[in-house]
C-alpha cells in the first residue's frame, strides 16, 4: 500500500521537518515527499536493507569499548533524507559563520588581553570558574588569530520553526565522516532522486579541511606535513580519524610516533627517519596533549608538544584551550559576544538558558526541575544530564543537591519539543526528532558544510539523538538554491 | 611520503603472525591424522608439537597432567596460550586493523574473517571436530589473504615490510619443524615405518610433501627431507628461498646496510650445510646447527626493529637534553 501523508501522525506543536500539518510537503521537499509517496512501505523497507548492506560491506562502523575489547558496531542508519530548504540555509550558514568568528575573538581576547571582561561584557567569576581555561596558553597568538579551527555546533528547531543553537563543540567535533558516507549510501539507494542536481553537494570537506589546515603551517612550503593525531583504535570515532586522514592524503598518527627535537620541532618517526610535521589535526583531548604540561599520566600525547605549539614551531588545531569557549555557561553569553565583537545582532538565537551561579535564576531552576533539562557546563555526547520531565523524583533531588553543591557548574534550559522527521520503523514512515550538527571552518576564510549529520531519535519519543546512546543518522539535503 | 615507522613495524608483526597462525594450523592438523594412526606408546605426542609451536613451560606450569585433547585445546584455542592459532589470529588483526589502509580492502576483510573463524570454530573448548573444521577454513582464508595481496598490493615499502614478516617467519618455523622431527627419530627409534611417518609428517606440516616427492624422486629419508626443506632453492618455503627473498625485500628498504650485514651469518649456516653432505643424518650436529641458526635469526629480528622501528630518533644528546 502506498504511503499516505495524511496518516502520517506528526505530533501537535511538534514542527516536522517534511510534512506540514495536513500531509502536505513543506518547502523543498515537495519531490522527495511525492517519491516516497508512491513507493510502499515494503519496498522501502527493501531499501533500507540494501542501504545496511552497503555501510557494512564498506565498512562504516563506530567503535564501542567494553569489557576490554572494541566491538566495531554498523553506523545506523536511516534512508529517509531530511530536507532544508537553501533559502532557510543561507541564512543558518551565515549565523554560524559569524557566530565561529565571535568565538574565536573571544579565545583570543580571552588569552591576551581580556578586554571584554575589563569591558563588563563577560563576568572575571564565569571565566574563574571555565574548567577549559588553560594556563599554558596565556599570551600565544596563533596563526591567524585562530583557535577553533573546526567546530560542529548542534542544531535544533522549536515547535514554531525557530532554529536554535543548542552547543557549540570547540574541542574535537566528530561526525563529519558520517555525513559524507551517509551521502554516498544515499546515492546508492535513490538514485533517482540526484538526477536533477538541485541536491547541494557535500563531497568537498576533506579538501576544504586540507586547506585550512595548510594555511597554519610555520613553513611556508608548497605542501606542508599535515597529520592526524588519534588517540588509537579503541576511540569511538577511530573510523572517522582514519578516514579524514585517508581522504587528505595526511598520516594517520598516535602519539608515540612523534616526538619533539631539540629545536622545538615536531618530527613523525618513518621508516626513512624522522620527518618534519608542520600542522597537527588533533584528535585527542587538549588534557591528553603534552604530559609534561598538562595530564602527566597522558600516554597518548607528545611531550614539549605545547611548547613547540606556543613558539610556532607547529600548529595545532583546534589549538589547546579552545574548549574555554564551548562551555554551557559561555554558552549563555554568546549573543552578548557577538553583539560585543562584531556589533552585530545574531543570526541564530541560543535555546533560553538559565545559569545556576545565578542565585535568581538558579530559585527559578530548583522549583521548575519537572519541566527543565539541566546540563553540567563540561560534558559532552548527552553524558550527565537530566531530562525533567521523564526523571523520577529521586533523580531529580539528586541534581537538586549537585546544583546547590556547584552551581557554576550547571545550566537549565526548557525541555524543547525538537522538530521530527519521517523515519522508516517497521516499514512505516513514522516521526522521530532529529537534530542537525553542521561542521564550520575557519583558517584563511570560512566555510560551512552543506547542510551537515543529522542525528535521530529512534525510539519512540527519545530525544536522545547520540550514536553511543541508541541514535541514528540521516543524510541531509540542502535543496533548490537558485541557479 | 614516508611509511611511519610504527605502521612498518604493525605490518611486519600482522604479516609474522597471519603465517604463524597458518603454519601452526597445519602442524596441528597433521599432528592429529598422524595420532590417530600411531600405535599405543609411540613416541609422538602433543607435547612435541607443543614444544616446537614454542610455548612448553607455560603448558607445563597450567596443566598438571593433560590428556590429548586438552594438549590440542591448548594449541589451538586457548586464550592463555599465546601461540595458540586463535591467539595469532587475534594479534594478527589487531596489527593490520592500524594498517588496514594500506592493506587491500578485501584482504581486510579475510583478515576480519579469519578471526570469526577462529571465533566460532576455534575458541571452543572440546570439540575436536569443530577445531579440526577451523583449522581447515584458517589455512583456506590464509591463502586467500596471500593471493590477495600478491595480486592487490603495491610493492611499496609497506609490502616489503609484509614479505619480510613473513619470509622471516617461515624460515623459524622450518628450522623449528626440523628440530623436533631430529629429535624424536634419533637413535633410531621405532621402526622404519614409525621414522618415515614423522617425516612425512614433516613434510605435510609444511605443505612440502607434493614438492618433496618430485624434486628429490626417492623415498622419505630425514637426510633428504632436511636437505630439501634447508636448501631447495625452488621451493618457497625452504630456508634458503625465504632467505634469499628476505634479503631481496630489505635490500628494496631505506638504509638496509645494517641489516643486511646482520643477515650475513644465515648466508654461511647454509653454506656450512655442504660440510654434512653426504653423511648419515646426525642428531646432534643437526640440532647444533638450527641452534646457531635460531640464534643468528633472532638477531636479524632485532636489527629490522633497531633500523626501522626504533622508540625513538632523538640523538642522544636531544635525549639528555629532555630529562
Amino acid at each position: 500500500m502506498p504511503i499516505n501523508w495524511k496518516r502520517y501522525g506528526a505530533k501537535e506543536g511538534v514542527y516536522d521537518e517534511l510534512i506540514k500539518p495536513g500531509g502536505r510537503p513543506r518547502h523543498g521537499a515537495t519531490a522527495l515527499v511525492r517519491y516516497l509517496g508512491d513507493l510502499t512501505g515494503e519496498r522501502l523497507a527493501r531499501r533500507q536493507r540494501a542501504a545496511e548492506r552497503a555501510i557494512v560491506e564498506m565498512g562504516i562502523t563506530f567503535t564501542i569499548y567494553s569489557e576490554g575489547a572494541n566491538i566495531d558496531r554498523a553506523w545506523p542508519f536511516d534512508i529517509v533524507p531530511r530536507t532544508i530548504a537553501w533559502r532557510e540555509w543561507s541564512r543558518i550558514q551565515k549565523g554560524l559563520k559569524q557566530r565561529l568568528r565571535t568565538l574565536n575573538l573571544f579565545i583570543d581576547d580571552l588569552y591576551n588581553d581580556q578586554q571584554v571582561v575589563a569591558d563588563g561584557v563577560f563576568p572575571q567569576e564565569v571565566l574563574d570558574g571555565a574548567k577549559g581555561f588553560l594556563e599554558p596558553c596565556v599570551g600565544v597568538s596563533p596563526p591567524l588569530g585562530v583557535w577553533a579551527h573546526v567546530c560542529g555546533s548542534d542544531l535544533v528547531r522549536g515547535g514554531d520553526g525557530t532554529v536554535f543553537v543548542l552547543e557549540d563543540n570547540l574541542r574535537v567535533p566528530s561526525g563529519v565522516s558520517y555525513m559524507l558516507e551517509n551521502r554516498i549510501v544515499t546515492k546508492q539507494v535513490f538514485p533517482e532522486l540526484f538526477r536533477a542536481g538541485a541536491i547541494l553537494p557535500v563531497d568537498d570537506y576533506p579538501s576544504q579541511l586540507l586547506e585550512t589546515l595548510s594555511a597554519l603551517s610555520p613553513r611556508d612550503v608548497e605542501e606542508p606535513r599535515v597529520v592526524v593525531l588519534t588517540p588509537g583504535i579503541y576511540n569511538s570515532a577511530y573510523f572517522e580519524h582514519a578516514y579524514l586522514a585517508q581522504r587528505m592524503g595526511a598520516d594517520l598518527v598516535e602519539g608515540a610516533d612523534l616526538e619533539v627535537g631539540r629545536d622545538h620541532t615536531v618530527y613523525v618517526r618513518t621508516v626513512r627517519g624522522r620527518e618534519r610535521v608542520d600542522v597537527i589535526y588533533r584528535r585527542i583531548n587538549d588534557t591528553s596533549l603534552d604530559p609534561r604540561v598538562l595530564d602527566k599520566d597522558s600516554l597518548l600525547g607528545v611531550p614539549g608538544l605545547i611548547e613547540s605549539w606556543r613558539r610556532g614551531r607547529v600548529a595545532l588545531a583546534n589549538a589547546p584551550g579552545s574548549g574555554v569557549a564551548d562551555d554551557k555557561v559561555v554558552y549563555a553569553y554568546v549573543p552578548d559576544l557577538i553583539r560585543y565583537y562584531l556589533g552585530e545582532e545574531p543570526i541564530i538565537p541560543n535555546v533560553p538558558t538559565y545559569l545556576c551561579s545565578d542565585d535568581r535564576q538558579r530559585e527559578y531552576v530548583l522549583d521548575h526541575l519537572h519541566e527543565l533539562v539541566v546540563k553540567p557546563a563540561n560534558e559532552s555526547g548527552g553524558y550527565g544530564l537530566l531530562i525533567g520531565p521523564q526523571a523520577s523524583q529521586a533523580k531529580r533531588n539528586e541534581f537538586a543537591r549537585l546544583i546547590r553543591n556547584e552551581p557554576r557548574n550547571y545550566i537549565a534550559q526548557p525541555t524543547l519539543d525538537i522538530s521530527t522527521a519521517p523515519t522508516l520503523i517497521d516499514n512505516e514512515l513514522v516521526p522521530r526528532h532529529v537534530d542537525l550538527r553542521p561542521f564550520i571552518l575557519q583558517g584563511q576564510s570560512l566555510a560551512v558544510t552543506a547542510g551537515g549529520l543529522t542525528r535521530v531519535a529512534l525510539p519512540e519519543g527519545s530525544l536522545v539523538v547520540n550514536s553511543s546512546q541508541g541514535g541514528g543518522s540521516k543524510d541531509t539535503w540542502i535543496v533548490g538554491r537558485p541557479r | 611520503m614516508s611509511l611511519l615507522a610504527r605502521v612498518a613495524e604493525r605490518i611486519y608483526w600482522g604479516s609474522r603472525y597471519l603465517e604463524r597462525a597458518e603454519n601452526s594450523a597445519r602442524t596441528i592438523t597433521v599432528q592429529h591424522r598422524q595420532l590417530l594412526d600411531l600405535p599405543a606408546g609411540a613416541t609422538a605426542s602433543w607435547e612435541t608439537v607443543i614444544a616446537t609451536l614454542g610455548a612448553g613451560g607455560l603448558f607445563q606450569e597450567r596443566y598438571k597432567d593433560p590428556g590429548d585433547k586438552l594438549a590440542m585445546w591448548y594449541l589451538v584455542g586457548d586464550e592463555v596460550n599465546p601461540s595458540s592459532v586463535a591467539s595469532c589470529i587475534h594479534a594478527a588483526k589487531e596489527n593490520f586493523r592500524t594498517a588496514r589502509d594500506i592493506l587491500p580492502q578485501e584482504a581486510w576483510y579475510a583478515v576480519t574473517e579469519l578471526e570469526l573463524v577462529a571465533q566460532r570454530k576455534l575458541r571452543r573448548r572440546l570439540v575436536a571436530r569443530s577445531w579440526c573444521e577451523g583449522l581447515d577454513t584458517i589455512v583456506e582464508i590464509s591463502q586467500r589473504i596471500n593471493g590477495l595481496l600478491a595480486g592487490g598490493m603495491s610493492r611499496g615499502l609497506g609490502y616489503q615490510f609484509l614479505l619480510a614478516g613473513r619470509h622471516l617467519e617461515r624460515m623459524d618455523m622450518v628450522t623449528r619443524v626440523l628440530d623436533n622431527a631430529v629429535v624424536r627419530t634419533s637413535g633410531r627409534k621405532g621402526s622404519v615405518i614409525l621414522q618415515r611417518a614423522i617425516w612425512r609428517g614433516v613434510l605435510l606440516s609444511l605443505s612440502a610433501y607434493q614438492m618433496y616427492r618430485q624434486q628429490v624422486r626417492r623415498q622419505i629419508y630425514g637426510r633428504n627431507v632436511v636437505d630439501f626443506l634447508l636448501t631447495d632453492e625452488n621451493f618457497p618455503r625452504s630456508v634458503a628461498y625465504n632467505l634469499d627473498r628476505l634479503k631481496r625485500a630489505v635490500t628494496s628498504l631505506p638504509r638496509p646496510r645494517a641489516v643486511r650485514t646482520a643477515l650475513g651469518p644465515l648466508s654461511e649456516h647454509l653454506v656450512r650445510l655442504d660440510d654434512l653432505d653426504g653423511k648419515a643424518l646426525n642428531a646432534d650436529e643437526v640440532r647444533a646447527w638450527v641452534d646457531a641458526f635460531q640464534i643468528d635469526l633472532a638477531r636479524v629480528h632485532t636489527a629490522i626493529g633497531r633500523q626501522w622501528f626504533p622508540r625513538s630518533q632523538l640523538t642522544d644528546e636531544e635525549v639528555d637534553a629532555a630529562i
